[in-house]
């Protein structure tokens, strides 16, 4: 699905490259699940994976092309902050069912209750708690029926049941089809959900690997540290 | 004290015997700032926009020019819409001097930068918060300047009153180019600055406890309904 090759991105005024990938294929199935310590450049490969950052230099093809803007349509992200709009729950879900098809109240209703927000589809968005938020971001991104979603450490702010809630959610975008890439820190849901394991370090992917043989045989000394619980520096 | 009770006395009187001339005052008033606030919203917004969320060169330039034209001092306006609209001006053709129609134009002018400035800055704040999310989902970018103009309303409310406030009780443009003639350009702040001029101190402070009042009432009918827009859903 994704095939990078000698990804090299730097931000304006800055000398050190923030990312760089000599080689990282991304299958078209399964759950891929991105980890590795803070500023290791997780972030930033989801949003270039997204098109919503462009590579200094280096090839990145989505389905063996450049990615264009009709490919952005087809890939959806949950960022780890949502940005709601200031609107009510349903209003918000509104625009983008409006956006992306046809306004329908009674689908819109069958989704808030998935995501178990039809309670509050009259709040403001955001008054919402953390967990509601990222579920109704999780909620936005899934009506745009992604082929890819891209979700940045969507539980990172969520009580456990919201956690909960929000990976049965992916579990079943996952066995509709839906390629996954999740960012995450917590190893424990990337052994719950992961089918590959992408590790990195230092803005380079360090492993890419299946998750069992990632968790019991890590090859990099990073990685051994970071599962491990170390500080790596 | 004395002159105050007396004042309040005078303008509780004017309000009660419906006075002609102070009502045809007020009246004009209103309708100058009024217009002069509609026209500004006209121009102002849709430029506002365009600041704050597209970028193109010379758009910073612009905003530090806008920003320095939100302190222009009415007296300049005034004096330069004069120049323009007088017999020898460029609009003298117009005939428009000494008319509302002038003291409209003059308002215009100083409302104008306040509301682009000001929609700018808070839609441009919108767009930085706004912007990756809509990349996202490929929203068009007429749909993101719905959307931010939507979401905005209750601060566009507050500026749209910033200007009434400006145009209400601005003084120096609208005497120069309507030259607070009796019974045609008269408003509230040339009538208060004539009876102050007059010694006429219970009068002129009459007008302005009704200017007071009067804003006060507008200001407080925007901050109900900007309230109730941000009870309902806007946070």
């Amino acid at each position: 699905m994704y095939k990078l090759q000698k990804i090299i991105f730097t931000k304006k005024d800055s000398i050190r490259p923030l990312l760089w990938i000599d080689n990282l294929s991304i299958l078209k199935n399964g759950l891929s699940v991105i980890v590795g310590p803070n500023g290791s450049g997780k972030s930033l490969l989801l949003k270039l994976l997204h098109g919503l950052i462009k590579e200094n230099s280096g090839n990145l093809l989505y389905n063996n092309r450049n990615i264009t803007q009709s490919h952005i349509r087809e890939i959806a992200m949950v960022m780890q902050k949502p940005i709601l709009l200031r609107r009510s729950v349903l209003e918000n879900l509104k625009f983008i069912m409006k956006l992306v098809h046809s306004w329908n109240p009674n689908e819109a209703a069958l989704i808030l209750d998935r995501f178990n927000l039809a309670n509050q589809k009259s709040t403001p968005a955001r008054l919402l708690s953390g967990g509601e938020q990222q579920r109704l971001a999780l909620a936005r991104a899934i009506c745009k029926k992604p082929k890819v979603l891209l979700m940045d450490e969507p539980t990172a702010n969520t009580d456990p049941i919201s956690t909960q809630s929000i990976e049965k959610i992916i579990v079943e975008e996952m066995k509709l089809g839906t390629k996954i890439i999740l960012v995450t820190h917590d190893l424990g849901q990337a052994k719950r959900l992961a089918s590959d394991i992408i590790f990195m370090h230092n803005g380079k992917i360090l492993e890419h690997t299946e998750t069992r043989q990632f968790f019991i045989e890590p090859k990099s000394t990073e990685a051994k540290q970071y599962i491990s619980g170390d500080l790596i520096i | 004290m004395e002159i105050f009770n007396q004042s309040i006395q005078v303008a509780i009187n004017l309000i009660l015997s419906l006075d002609r001339d102070l009502f045809q005052i007020l009246i004009l008033s209103l309708k100058v700032s009024s217009i002069s606030l509609i026209f500004s919203a006209l121009i102002g917004f849709p430029i506002g926009a365009l600041l704050g969320i597209t970028n193109f060169r010379g758009r910073s330039t612009l905003l530090t020019i806008f920003n320095a034209m939100m302190g222009l001092p009415p007296v300049v306006v005034g004096l330069i819409a004069y120049l323009m609209l007088s017999r020898s001006g460029p609009l003298g053709w117009m005939n428009l001097l000494y008319s509302p129609e002038a003291m409209i134009i003059a308002q215009t002018i100083l409302i104008v930068p306040i509301i682009i400035a000001l929609s700018a800055q808070t839609l441009e704040e919108l767009d930085i918060e706004y912007k990756e999310t809509f990349i996202s989902f490929s929203v068009p970018k007429s749909k993101a300047i719905i959307a931010y103009i939507y979401d905005a309303r209750p601060a566009l409310i507050t500026i749209f009153l910033a200007g009434f406030g400006r145009a209400i009780s601005e003084v120096g443009a609208v005497i120069i180019v309507g030259g607070n003639i009796d019974n045609a350009t008269r408003v509230m702040t040339t009538a208060i600055a004539l009876e102050t001029s007059k010694g006429n101190l219970a009068l002129a402070l009459a007008l302005g406890f009704l200017l007071l009042t009067l804003s006060l009432v507008i200001n407080g009918m925007a901050v109900m309904i900007k309230n109730r827009m941000q009870t309902n859903n806007y946070r």
